[in-house]
């Protein structure tokens, strides 16, 4: 599959888009295993700020990140909307704590944009690109940059 | 083509080629000619073929190196060479290198090998004399190998004839399907292959292209050309027959070219010496000496499974699938009794899956004891000492986390041994001793353990010079060493900074201390235990739980929090009362400390670990408040002062006096100190599954991984150490002594399996497995009322059966259709126990509570699984139900003094107990030490029943002095203990013991007292 020269992703790529806070947002489906519902999250302190805890995802522990304070945007609550986003890291998996999840949709290279150097609050280096439709700018965000232990 | 997955076959076959060429080479190693032809020929073909396949893949040093191992080991099946030490060493070192390039094939060719050539050679011609070489070329005049004439010589032997076969990778291999591997193995099933090569330009690069790549075979067959060609489809063209050089040659361009000259080795021997046998042992030797721990924890990602393992996993997931279908239609139904019944099925099942999951990580230790061998030849060799290595328990199964965990710490112990245990041949003949030694390493399984034992028959350890060592250093006051058992002595070669080399040698470790072979078990969860003899020789004893993922932990929390700290880290709990605490808890600095027994531990408190406010619970609310007080030791704030009268005055509602605001305390071992964790509360011990915490946990020093817990929810585990360095604590002197204490703690405790039984539903009760025969279940219906008396036909005869409700006030038996029951052995005749359901076995070390449920068929209560426990009294409840049956059984006996020696001051009054009823008149000592002491005093003691595990002077010291002292001769001396397994048994008698008893068997106890007193009069 060629990439798209901008923005480094395939011409055609499958995302899930989600929210944090008031921030569409999408990420590039192949790396997401499984989308769960809210459970219990057991925290664990001096880790750092952006990991919220531990989940017990069916006899495995999986570190839990909250995206908003991981973006910049604040903090994301635990109610009955939100929702966990299993991403794979390396040899574990992780799970991303969205405020709730949007859709599933495939786009193309040419609706998206490089992305700028702030979004909303987003600071660009988490951002692979910006995907606009219609009035809407969703921040397709860089996994790996999030998911990166420092 | 994918020559990928064809390297990586290659590289498979080669492994395990190599896996066992080690022992193979030391079984094939000695003075005389070679013993075993087939050993010999195994480990040739295994070379050979490594060879074949090498020159096909470019892997020319790999070639190389296998050529000239073969070559040798050619001479050695033919009985040209003698496989002496000098020979077996070169192949061996080689077979070490040649290891190393096959696990990393790409650096392969740059590794140097003329020495190990030189070595090879040299072995074989002690003359210098260089082997002729002869080069083979192909029709059109090139040159294709260059091979030793000796080498072609031994190849035609047998009449065969030589050809030289130019296949085409893709033509005559690739498009019919084929692999190279294939081909050169159908060609070794019809001769031998002298040299296989892939055309590779000066790049490595293959010669040819896509569509052709030409690959040569020297290939040595009695077949002739034509049948080699129909056999191998190649155009009888490709395959041309060499002559060599003796005959006329069809080919041409022929030569005799001597070998060129090698670099010389960095191991130049003079050209003077005739012998270079000895040479190379002597210089290699030190080389192996310097090289970092070879061969140690190979931690691979994969693990060879036994098939049986799998197919047990298949049957259980088949199972586990069906029952889960019967839930599901249950649930439907709605049926609560058959959703039960289900899920219990499913329970079980799943326990099985788990314990079979769990036992396909199993290995057995032989991966570790392997190297051993070699290991110990290598230095007795270079140390010039002369020691047989023995072997035992090779497939005893541990955990593959485990094994990996302990290859180093053993491999210390086994150099160790070697080193320090073991003396010279002469020194062992002026004692008397043979010159050889016998290091034994020994692997079994005892009580739910593994053990591995590393014994000697060497000089064993000196105590004196420990004492001295330990006293120059300032490890221990004076005074107290002074004091010291033999015992207490050993175990100081625990402490870190302890070494009893007189010179930290290179050989045992680089100054790495017993004390960090201990730490290394005790990661582990295992105990190590010294056994020594002066003059006689000394065995270490590890022993190891069966799997690292399951640990006993105690589950704490601190406000809603909840955590486990493992059992192993664990020393004792302690509740400081809210009026006790001003006198317990002090700042010493910034430190807080508490006084225990004496001893000053240093404090801190798991919220302030965690970052947490520190909170209290209020009493009336239930809430969670913060901590208001600055300090938790200041009962009174920080800012007034009052006199005792006025704090007198104050009282009522006060909340620091109220028993909620007491102070609870966990005291931890952290290695070489032990603190104490002030939580809230503190909740039940589990075993708990240990997993890990993802990497951004990583740099948390206060987590050793998490557990899931029986609801759910995830708790951290504790990293007890981590959590010293993240307070920085440290020992704030006085808490050093408990190191020993801990040792005999845990050494201290005897176990005992003990069978857990329910007979109301829900009350639990335990009886020793050792007084259970066998368990049966009956139905209701074959049960008989004879006149009161519930009996059951059973074997051909009437087992009476006893219901515990009868004899002891506790719930009723309930109604049920079927029983279980626990069948006991009395006075030679059987009684069955009436339960409704068999929990489980469990090894105990718990003393029992005496006398909170003491009654009348109940001798006491302990904790199982969480449960508050009845331990039975078997007797009583016969006694009670069957007098008849206890009248007959006891006979008029005369009475004895007999000694009792055991710590737990449960069992030394149960085994008193049956004594004393019986008429006899017993003594008690809670340990070795005291019992000598009683011995010595008191006169006319005919028997001496004992513990073994006992703190300060165990029962097999205490027998060794017994035997040892002119003032006891003929005392019987029988242990009572519920260790059971040959090794013990075997401790036993060697230290003089009379003969084994197992704890709360009253029958067999008194029976033993009886004939060993009887037999002792009967003596002259």
């Amino acid at each position: 599959m060629s990439a798209d020269a901008t923005t480094n992703l395939p011409v055609q790529v499958e995302l899930t888009v989600f929210t944090v806070g008031d921030i569409l947002c999408a990420v590039d489906n192949g790396r997401v295993r499984e989308i769960s519902g809210l459970r219990a999250i057991t925290p664990v302190h001096h880790a750092p700020s952006h990991v919220r805890g531990v989940v017990n995802l069916r006899g495995q522990i999986m570190t839990i990140i909250d995206l908003g304070v991981r973006l910049g945007i604040g903090a994301v609550p635990e109610d009955r909307h939100s929702r966990i986003l299993v991403v794979r890291s390396g040899e574990e998996d992780i799970g991303l704590l969205v405020d709730g999840i949007e859709d599933v949709k495939t786009v193309s290279a040419s609706e998206m944009e490089p992305p700028p150097s702030n979004v909303q609050g987003v600071s660009g280096s988490f951002l692979r690109a910006i995907l606009k439709e219609k009035d809407e700018l969703a921040c397709v965000v860089d996994l790996d940059k999030i998911l990166r232990l420092e | 083509m994918d020559n990928d997955e064809t390297l990586q076959l290659f590289l498979e076959e080669a492994r395990d080629h190599l896996r066992d060429i080690e022992s193979d080479l030391l079984a094939i190693e000695t003075e005389t000619g070679p013993s075993d032809v087939d050993l010999v020929n195994k480990v040739f073909r295994g070379i050979h073929s490594i060879k074949g396949a090498a020159g096909f893949f470019g892997l020319n040093r790999i070639k190389e190196i296998s050529h000239a191992m073969e070559n040798l080991l050619n001479r050695i099946r033919n009985f040209e060479v003698i496989p002496r030490r000098a020979v077996v060493e070169a192949l061996l070192r080689a077979a070490d290198t040649l290891s190393e390039m096959i696990a990393d094939p790409s650096k392969s060719e740059g590794v140097d090998i003329s020495r190990h050539l030189h070595a090879l050679q040299s072995v074989q011609t002690p003359s210098a004399e260089a082997p002729t070489k002869v080069r083979i070329a192909n029709p059109e005049g090139e040159a294709v190998f260059e091979v030793g004439a000796d080498e072609l010589e031994i190849a035609r032997k047998g009449g065969k004839n030589i050809y030289l076969m130019r296949f085409d990778l893709v033509v005559d291999i690739d498009q019919r399907g084929k692999t190279p591997l294939d081909v050169l193995k159908e060609l070794e099933k019809t001769g031998l292959i002298v040299e296989a090569q892939l055309h590779r330009d000066t790049e490595g690069f293959p010669l040819g292209s896509v569509d052709s790549l030409p690959f040569s075979v020297l290939y040595a067959t009695v077949l002739d050309r034509e049948m080699v060609s129909l056999l191998t489809g190649l155009d009888p063209e490709r395959v041309t027959p060499v002559d060599l050089p003796a005959r006329r040659a069809p080919l041409e361009h022929l030569q005799r070219i001597s070998r060129p000259e090698t670099a010389p080795p960095p191991v130049a021997e003079p050209p003077a010496r005739t012998d270079p046998a000895s040479e190379p042992p002597q210089e290699q030797a030190k080389d192996n000496i310097a090289e970092p721990n070879r061969g140690s924890s190979q931690a691979s990602s994969t693990l060879r499974v036994q098939v049986r393992s799998l197919d047990r996993l298949m049957t259980l997931a088949g199972e586990l699938v069906l029952s889960r279908n019967q839930l599901i239609q249950k649930v439907s139904r709605r049926d609560i009794a058959e959703i039960q019944a289900s899920s219990q099925s499913l329970s079980m099942i799943i326990s099985e899956l788990q314990e079979a999951v769990m036992a396909t990580r199993m290995q057995p230790i032989s991966i570790v004891f392997g190297k051993f061998q070699r290991v110990v030849r290598d230095m007795s060799s270079a140390l010039g000492k002369e020691i047989r290595l023995d072997v035992e328990g090779e497939d005893v199964e541990l955990d593959k986390a485990v094994i990996e965990a302990i290859g180093d710490p053993l491999t210390h112990l086994v150099r160790n041994a070697v080193d320090h245990g073991v003396e010279l041949p002469d020194v062992r003949e002026r004692s008397g001793k043979p010159r050889q030694a016998v290091v034994h390493l020994h692997a079994y399984h005892e009580a739910g353990k593994v053990v591995i034992s590393v014994s000697d028959n060497g000089r064993g350890i000196d105590t004196d010079a420990v004492r001295e060592k330990a006293g120059a250093l300032k490890l221990v006051p004076a005074e107290e060493l002074a004091r010291m058992s033999e015992k207490e002595l050993v175990e100081l070669v625990f402490l870190p900074g302890f070494s009893t080399a007189k010179a930290i040698t290179d050989i045992s470790g680089r100054g790495v201390g017993m004390d960090v072979v201990k730490t290394n078990f005790t990661k582990l969860g295992g105990i190590i235990d010294v056994e020594t003899r002066k003059g006689v020789g000394t065995t270490i004893r590890v022993k190891l739980p069966l799997t690292l993922a399951i640990i006993p932990s105690l589950l704490v929390s601190v406000r809603e929090e909840t955590y486990a700290i493992p059992q192993v880290n664990l020393v004792e709990l302690v509740r400081i009362p809210a009026s006790e605490v001003r006198n317990r808890i002090e700042r010493i600095g910034e430190a807080l400390v508490m006084r225990l027994r004496g001893r000053l531990l240093p404090l801190t408190e798991l919220a302030e670990v965690m970052g947490l406010e520190r909170s209290y619970k209020d009493p009336g609310s239930g809430e969670y408040r913060e901590e208001r007080r600055a300090r938790l030791e200041d009962r009174r704030g920080p800012q007034s002062r009052e006199t005792p009268e006025e704090k007198e005055r104050r009282r009522g509602k006060d909340r620091r006096f109220h028993s909620a605001s007491a102070v609870n305390i966990a005291v931890l071992s952290a290695g070489s100190f032990q603190y104490g964790l002030i939580v809230d509360h503190l909740h039940e011990s589990e075993e708990i599954v240990v997993k890990p915490l993802g990497g951004h946990f990583r740099s948390c020093q206060c987590y050793a991984g998490a557990t899931i817990l029986g609801d759910g929810r995830v708790a951290p585990i504790l990293d007890v150490v981590g959590i010293t360095k993240q307070r920085k604590l440290s020992d704030v002197g006085g808490s050093r002594e408990s190191e020993e204490e801990t040792m005999s703690r845990l050494r201290a405790r005897d176990t005992q399996s003990m069978l857990l039984f329910h007979v109301a539903t829900e009350e639990q009760y335990a009886i020793p497995l050792a007084l259970v025969s066998r368990l049966e279940v009956i139905e209701k219906t074959s049960i008989e009322n004879l006149g009161g008396r519930r009996s059951v036909q059973y074997r051909g005869g009437s087992l009476p059966l006893l219901d515990l409700s009868e004899s002891a006030r506790v719930g009723a038996l309930p109604e049920l259709d079927t029983y279980f029951v626990v069948v006991h052995a009395i006075g030679g005749k059987e009684v069955g126990l009436l339960v409704s359901q068999i929990v489980d076995i469990v090894e105990s070390s718990e003393d029992f509570d005496e006398s909170t449920f003491r009654q009348s068929g109940i001798l006491g209560s302990a904790i199982f699984s969480g449960k508050t426990t009845l331990l039975v009294d078997m007797y009583e409840l016969v006694r009670s139900q069957l007098p008849n049956w206890i009248r007959a059984s006891e006979k008029d006996v005369p009475s004895r003094r007999i000694l009792v020696v055991d710590d737990s001051p449960f069992y030394r009054r149960q085994i008193s107990g049956f004594l004393r009823e019986s008429g006899h008149v017993v003594e008690e000592a809670c340990d070795g030490k005291e019992a000598m002491e009683i011995l010595e005093t008191s006169r006319g003691i005919e028997m001496v029943l004992t513990d073994i595990e006992m703190p300060v002077m165990d029962g097999l010291e205490l027998t060794r002095r017994i035997r040892a002292s002119k003032s006891f001769p003929h005392l019987a001396v029988v242990a009572v203990t519920s260790l059971s397994g040959e090794d013990s048994a075997k401790r036993g008698r060697d230290a003089g013991v009379d003969g084994y008893l197992v704890k709360l068997d009253r029958e067999k106890i008194l029976g033993t007292v009886e004939s060993f007193l009887q037999k002792r009069n009967a003596k002259p």
